[in-house]
C-alpha cells in the first residue's frame, strides 16, 4: 500500500493582486522506500507540495492521506500528532536549536517523537552521520554540512517513517551535498519513505522517482533515465 | 536621503514593534512617573503646609503654662508684650482645658480625650484663626453660650455631622460648625504626653467664657501666643522671652516655644521631609528597575536591526548614517514615553495628593505643576534609552559587514561567561532543558532582566516591609503597655489632687471596677552628653503589673532612679547604673518652676516608644508633689467592657479624659493605614512594571525565536508545550529575579529603618519585620507578571505562518 497519496489536491492563496493557484489538481501516490525528488523552477509549487505533505499547510481541495492518516480535514492536535511521529523534516536553512549542542538537538527529536532511548538513539544516530567527533558542539561552531547533517540526523532519530528533505543542497558546497544526499538515499535503502524537493536537476539522477512541476501541476511522473549511485552525480 | 525618509524608516520600525515600542514607553513612564508624581506630593504638602499657615496667621511663639496653672490674663498679655518690646506684632491670650468629651453619632458613642481652646470672640481669633469647613462660624453673639466649633479631623475621622451637640465633661455643647486651625494640623504629639490621634483627641474651638465655665476660672489664662514683626530671629526671640518672663511671672513653669520647634509642628514637616526621602529612595529604585529593563529591551530592538546594519554597511553608508535609523527609533520611543510619563506622574500627584487631603485635611491647599521635577524626571527618562540606544549602535557599527550580515544564533560571539555556562550539563529532558539554555546563552541579557526585575521588586517588599515593621513595633508597644493584665484605662484628673480626693476615691470605689491606682503623669527632658529628649514620666508603683510592664515588675525596683526605654537610652548614650539629668516641674508655693535632679538609669524597658519613661510614686518629693496625683489606672472588672468603664470613669467630675492603654497603639495603627494607602499605587506601579518586563522581553524573545519555534511545529511539538517553555523561561528569570529582589528589598528595608525612620519618628524604635503575607504578595505579584506575560504570545504564535517562517534564509 502506498504511504503517501495524494488526489486533486489544489492550493490557492488570495493576494492582493487575485488569487494565485500555488498546486493544482495534483495527484501523486508514493510507496514505502522509495526516494522521490520533486523538481521544478521556482514558483512551480514544489514547497507547497512539501507543505502540505508534512501537514504544515492545509489544502483548498483534494484529499491527502499518509500512512494511512487523512490529513485533509485533520485536526489542529491531529496535524501535531502527525508531525510527531509519521513525518521527519530537513531544512534548507537548517533550522537547529542554537542554544542546543549536536547532541542535544538530535536528541530533541528523539524525544519529541516519544522515543525512549533518546539520549543513546541520538548518540548512534550522529555517529553515523560521521558526527561522532562533534556531538558537544553547537550549530554556530559547525560548518553548513555540518550543520545539514545535524539537522537530518534529528530527522533520523525520530525513527519516523517519512523523510521530507526541503532544498537539503541548497546551502551546501558540492562535496557536502553528495554526503548529504549519500545520506537520505540510505535512508530509503533502509525502509524510509524520502521525498527530496529540490531544482537541482542533477540530484533527480539519484532518486527512484522523478516528480516534475510546473505552474503549479504535476507535469511528469516518472524513473529518471538513468539511475546513478550519489558517487557519480556532478553539479 | 533627508531626513523625511529616515522619518518614514522609523515610523515603519515603530509600526512593526508596536507592541515593544509601547510596553518600553510604559516602562519608561511609569518610572520617570513615578518619581515626578510622588515628589510632587510631598512638594504640594510643604507649600500648602506654608501657605495655610499664612493664611491663617499662625503664631511665632507659643506661650504655655504648665498643667493646672493659670494666670491672670492682662498679667499675662502685659508680662509678654514688655518681654517682646520692639519685635511683637501681636499678642493673643487663651485658655486650654482639658476634659473628657463624648460625641455621638446615631446609637454609636465615641469618647475622646477633649481640649478646649477658648478664645475671645469680641477681639479674636486674630492669631491661629480657623478655617470654617462645614457649618457657621463662632460669631461675637455666641461669646456667653454653650457653642463651638469642632476640629475637622475628629469629625472626619467619626463622619460626624457638621453641627451637633457633643458632651464635654459635664456640659452639653452644641458644635455649629467644623474648623480646621494651623495649630491644630497634625494631632499626633508626642513629646512629653501621650500620643492621641485623630479618633482619639476632640478639639473644640470656643469663646473664652465656655472654657472658663469649664475650667472654674474667670479671668485666667493658660496659654499666650504670639506673632513678631517680619524679619525676627524666632528662636533668639523665644530665649529672651523665656528670660523675661521667668522674672517678670516668678513661679509659674512655663515654656516658650517657637512654633517650628512645636512637636506637632516639627512632626509635620518633618513626616512630609522623611516622606519624600522615602518615596524618592522608592522612584529611583523603581526608575533604575525600569532603566535596566528600557536598556535591555532597547538594546535587543537594536540588535534585531543589526543584519540590516550589515547591509547598510555593505552598501558603503557611513556608519553615523546607519546610526540615524536606530537612533531615531529610540527617540521616538523615548519622547513616547516622557510624555506618558508626564501624563502618569501627574495622575499619581493627584491621586496620592487625593488620599492624603481626605486623611490630613489643611485649610489651603496649593498644587501648582512642579516645572523643575517633571523636567528632572523627563531628563532621566530621556537619558536611560536614547543610552540604551547608542551603546548597541555603537557596538553594531563597529563590527565587520560580515559579522553584522549573520543572524545572533550564528555568532560566534560569546565572552568567557558565555562560553562556560554553554559547557554546563543540565539534567532532564531537552524540552526540560531548553527554557534554562535559552537563559544560559546569553547571560548578559538574562542578567540585565533579572536586574530589572530585582530593582522594580525591592521597593514593593521595602514598602511592605516597611508597613509590617511599623505594624509589628505598634503591637510590640501595645502588649508592653497594656501588660498581662490586659488593657486598662488611663484616666487623668483636672489639676493636681492628693491620692486621698475625692475623684481618686470615685474611681477606686466604682463597682465597675477591679483595681484602681493613682499615678503622676507629667512630662520632662531627660539630658545627658549634650543630647536632650522629650518624656512622658509615668510615677507608678514599680511593683505592680497595673502600672509598670510586667519586664519592670519582675526586677523588684526600689525607688530612686529612673527606668527609660531602651531607644532613650541608645539615643542618650546611657545605660542602666549610669546617671543622667531629668528637668521636671518642681512645685513652689502655688506654681511651678523647671529643676534639674540627676538620677540613675535603674532599668531599661523593651517598649518601642522612646518617650514612655517610669518612676515609683514614691518619688513623688523631687516634684515637690508627696501625696499628689494627677492620673488613674484603672483595670475593668472581668464582666465590664471597656467602653462601659470609660463612659462611667469620664462622666465623674475632676475627670479631664479617660482613655484605654491601647488608644495609643490605635492611633499609630490610624495613622498607618493612610500609608498603606498610600503603598497601594506602588503595588500597582509595581505589578504593572514586572509584567511590562516580563512581557517585553518573552515578546522580543518569541521575535528571536520565531524560527526555532517553527521548527518546534514542524516536528510536531503542540503549542501548548511551545508556550510552556516561554513561560518556564520567563518563571526562571522571574524567580532568580524576584528571589534578589527580596534580598535588595530586605536591605532597603534594614537601611529605611537605620536612616529614614529614625529622622521622621524619632520617638519610636522600629522592629524590622516582614509578613510571611508581604514575602508572598511580592513573590505572587513578581511572578504572576512573569509567568502571564508569554502567554499573551499566543496569538502570535497560533496565527504564525510556519512555511514562511522555516523557509526564511538568514
Amino acid at each position: 500500500m502506498a504511504l503517501i497519496n495524494m488526489r486533486d489536491v489544489s492550493k490557492r492563496f488570495e493576494t492582493a493582486a487575485g488569487p494565485v493557484v500555488a498546486l493544482d489538481s495534483a495527484t501523486l501516490s508514493v510507496e514505502q522506500g522509495e526516494l522521490v525528488v520533486v523538481l521544478g523552477p521556482s514558483g512551480s509549487g514544489k514547497t507547497t507540495l512539501l507543505n502540505l505533505i508534512g501537514a504544515l499547510d492545509t489544502p483548498t481541495s483534494g484529499m491527502i492521506e499518509v500512512a494511512g492518516q487523512r490529513l485533509t480535514g485533520a485536526s489542529n492536535a491531529q496535524q501535531f500528532e502527525y508531525r510527531r511521529t509519521t513525518v521527519s523534516f530537513v531544512f534548507q536553512a537548517f533550522n537547529l536549536f542554537p542554544e542546543l549542542t549536536a547532541l542535544e538537538n538530535v536528541r530533541f527529536g528523539a524525544e519529541i517523537a516519544g522515543r525512549h532511548d533518546a539520549a543513546t538513539r541520538a548518540r548512534r544516530v550522529l555517529e553515523d552521520v560521521g558526527l561522532a567527533a562533534r556531538v558537544h558542539h553547537y550549530p554556530h561552531e559547525l560548518s553548513g554540512g555540518e550543520q545539514q547533517r545535524v539537522a537530518i540526523a534529528r530527522a533520523l532519530a525520530t525513527g519516523n517513517p517519512l523523510v521530507l528533505a526541503d532544498e537539503p543542497t541548497g546551502e551546501l558546497d558540492f562535496h557536502t551535498g553528495i554526503q548529504i544526499l549519500t545520506l537520505l538515499r540510505a535512508q530509503a535503502e533502509a525502509g524510509r519513505t524520502v521525498l527530496i524537493v529540490t531544482h537541482n536537476r542533477e540530484i533527480a539522477r539519484v532518486a527512484d522517482r522523478v516528480v516534475e512541476l510546473s505552474g503549479g501541476r504535476i507535469v511528469s511522473d516518472a524513473a529518471p533515465s538513468q539511475r546513478v549511485p550519489v558517487a557519480e552525480l556532478r553539479w | 536621503m533627508g531626513i523625511r525618509f529616515w522619518l518614514r524608516w522609523s515610523g515603519r520600525d515603530l509600526r512593526k514593534r508596536a507592541a515593544q515600542v509601547v510596553a518600553i514607553a510604559a516602562i519608561i513612564a511609569l518610572g520617570a512617573g513615578i518619581y515626578a508624581g510622588l515628589g510632587t506630593t510631598s512638594e504640594w504638602r510643604l507649600r500648602s503646609l506654608d501657605a495655610s499657615a499664612a493664611r491663617l496667621a499662625a503664631h511665632d511663639l507659643d506661650v504655655a503654662l504648665i498643667s493646672g496653672l493659670t494666670v491672670d490674663r492682662s498679667r499675662a498679655v502685659a508680662a509678654v508684650r514688655a518681654a517682646g518690646r520692639g519685635w511683637i506684632d501681636d499678642v493673643e491670650a487663651r485658655l486650654v482645658v482639658h476634659a473628657p468629651v463624648t460625641a455621638t453619632r446615631g446609637t454609636t458613642i465615641i469618647p475622646a480625650a477633649g481640649e478646649v481652646l477658648g478664645v475671645d470672640l469680641s477681639t479674636g481669633p486674630r492669631i491661629d484663626r480657623w478655617q470654617i469647613t462645614g457649618g457657621r462660624d463662632l460669631a461675637r453673639t455666641d461669646a456667653g453660650a454653650s457653642v463651638a466649633l469642632l476640629d475637622e479631623h475628629f469629625a472626619h475621622q467619626h463622619h460626624l455631622p457638621v453641627s451637633g451637640t457633643i458632651r464635654v465633661g459635664t456640659l452639653d455643647v452644641r458644635y455649629v460648625g467644623l474648623a480646621l486651625s494651623p495649630e491644630y494640623l497634625d494631632l499626633t504629639t508626642t513629646a512629653g504626653e501621650a500620643i492621641q490621634g485623630q479618633a482619639t483627641r476632640a478639639v473644640l474651638f470656643a469663646p473664652l467664657q465656655l472654657a472658663e465655665r469649664l475650667a472654674g476660672t474667670s479671668g485666667q489664662v493658660n496659654d499666650v501666643v504670639v506673632r513678631v514683626t517680619p524679619g525676627t530671629d524666632v528662636e533668639r526671640a523665644a530665649n529672651v522671652m523665656n528670660a523675661a518672663l521667668a522674672r517678670s511671672l516668678p513661679g509659674l513653669a512655663l515654656t516658650v516655644t517657637a512654633r517650628r520647634d512645636e512637636p506637632s509642628v516639627r512632626a509635620l514637616y518633618d513626616e512630609v521631609k522623611s516622606e519624600r526621602h522615602l518615596f524618592d529612595v522608592f522612584a529611583l529604585m523603581i526608575l533604575a528597575g525600569a532603566g535596566f529593563a528600557a536598556f535591555n529591551l532597547t538594546k535587543r530592538v537594536v540588535e534585531a536591526q543589526r543584519r540590516d546594519i550589515g547591509i547598510a554597511m555593505s552598501l558603503g553608508l557611513p556608519a553615523r548614517k546607519i546610526a540615524i535609523r536606530t537612533m531615531l527609533l529610540a527617540s521616538e520611543i523615548t519622547a513616547l514615553g516622557v510624555a506618558l510619563g508626564i501624563l502618569f506622574g501627574w495622575a499619581i500627584a493627584n491621586w496620592v495628593i487625593s488620599v492624603i487631603r481626605d486623611s490630613a485635611p489643611l485649610p489651603v491647599w496649593q498644587t501648582p505643576f512642579q516645572l523643575g521635577l517633571f523636567g528632572r524626571a523627563a531628563l532621566l527618562g530621556l537619558l536611560v534609552p536614547l543610552v540604551a540606544s547608542a551603546f548597541p549602535v555603537w557596538r553594531a557599527v563597529r563590527v565587520s559587514p560580515v559579522d553584522a550580515h549573520l543572524p545572533p544564533h550564528l555568532r560566534s560571539g560569546g565572552n568567557r561567561l558565555t562560553r562556560v555556562l554553554r559547557r554546563l550539563r543540565l539534567p532532564g529532558s531537552v524540552s526540560v532543558q531548553t527554557p534554562v539554555r535559552r537563559i544560559l546563552r546569553a547571560p548578559a541579557r538574562s542578567i540585565l532582566t533579572i536586574l530589572a526585575i530585582a530593582f522594580i521588586m525591592a521597593p514593593l517588599l521595602a514598602a511592605l516591609g516597611a508597613t509590617d515593621s511599623a505594624s509589628a513595633t505598634i503591637s510590640n508597644g501595645e502588649h508592653i503597655l497594656t501588660g498581662p493584665t490586659g488593657d486598662r484605662l488611663l484616666v487623668d484628673l483636672v489639676g493636681y489632687q492628693s491620692t486621698s480626693s475625692s475623684v481618686v476615691r470615685r474611681i477606686e470605689g466604682s463597682p465597675l471596677v477591679q483595681r484602681a491606682e493613682p499615678a503622676l503623669d507629667t512630662g520632662g527632658y531627660l539630658l545627658h552628653g549634650g543630647a536632650s529628649l522629650g518624656v512622658s514620666i509615668s510615677m507608678v508603683d514599680l511593683n505592680s503589673n497595673l502600672g509598670a510592664p510586667a519586664s519592670i515588675v519582675a526586677l523588684h525596683l526600689k525607688p530612686g532612679g529612673i527606668v527609660i526605654s531602651k531607644k532613650a537610652a541608645a539615643d542618650l548614650h546611657t545605660r542602666v547604673g549610669k546617671t543622667l539629668t531629668f528637668r521636671h516641674p518642681l512645685r513652689v508655693g502655688t506654681g511651678f518652676r523647671f529643676v534639674d535632679t540627676t538620677l540613675p538609669v535603674s532599668a531599661v524597658h523593651t517598649s518601642p516608644y522612646r518617650f514612655v519613661a517610669f518612676m515609683d510614686l514614691n518619688d513623688e518629693s523631687i516634684m515637690g508633689l508627696d501625696g499628689i496625683v494627677n492620673a488613674v489606672e484603672v483595670q475593668p472588672k472581668p464582666t465590664v467592657s471597656m467602653q462601659q468603664l470609660q463612659q462611667a470613669v469620664a462622666a465623674m467630675p475632676g475627670v479631664a479624659s479617660a482613655l484605654p492603654a491601647s488608644s495609643l497603639s490605635k492611633t499609630m495603627r490610624d495613622l498607618l493605614s493612610v500609608v498603606g494607602n498610600l503603598f497601594i499605587i506602588l503595588q500597582i506601579v509595581i505589578a504593572s512594571l514586572a509584567f511590562l518586563v516580563a512581557f517585553n522581553a518573552s515578546n522580543i524573545g518569541a521575535e528571536e525565536r520565531a524560527r526555532e519555534h517553527a521548527t518546534m511545529f514542524a516536528f510536531g511539538i503542540p503549542l501548548r508545550q511551545v508556550a510552556l517553555m516561554s513561560v518556564a523561561e520567563s518563571l526562571l528569570l522571574g524567580i532568580v529575579g524576584v528571589g534578589l529582589g527580596l534580598g535588595f528589598g530586605a536591605a532597603l528595608l534594614r537601611w529605611i529603618l537605620d536612616t529614614i525612620f529614625p529622622a521622621a519618628v524619632p520617638d519610636l524604635a522600629v522592629l524590622q519585620a516582614i509578613t510571611p503575607s508581604s514575602y508572598l504578595l511580592t513573590v505572587a505579584i513578581g511572578l504572576s507578571a512573569a509567568a502571564v506575560a508569554p502567554l499573551l504570545n499566543l496569538r502570535r504564535l497560533r496565527a504564525m505562518n510556519i512555511p514562511n517562517t522555516l523557509r526564511y534564509v538568514e
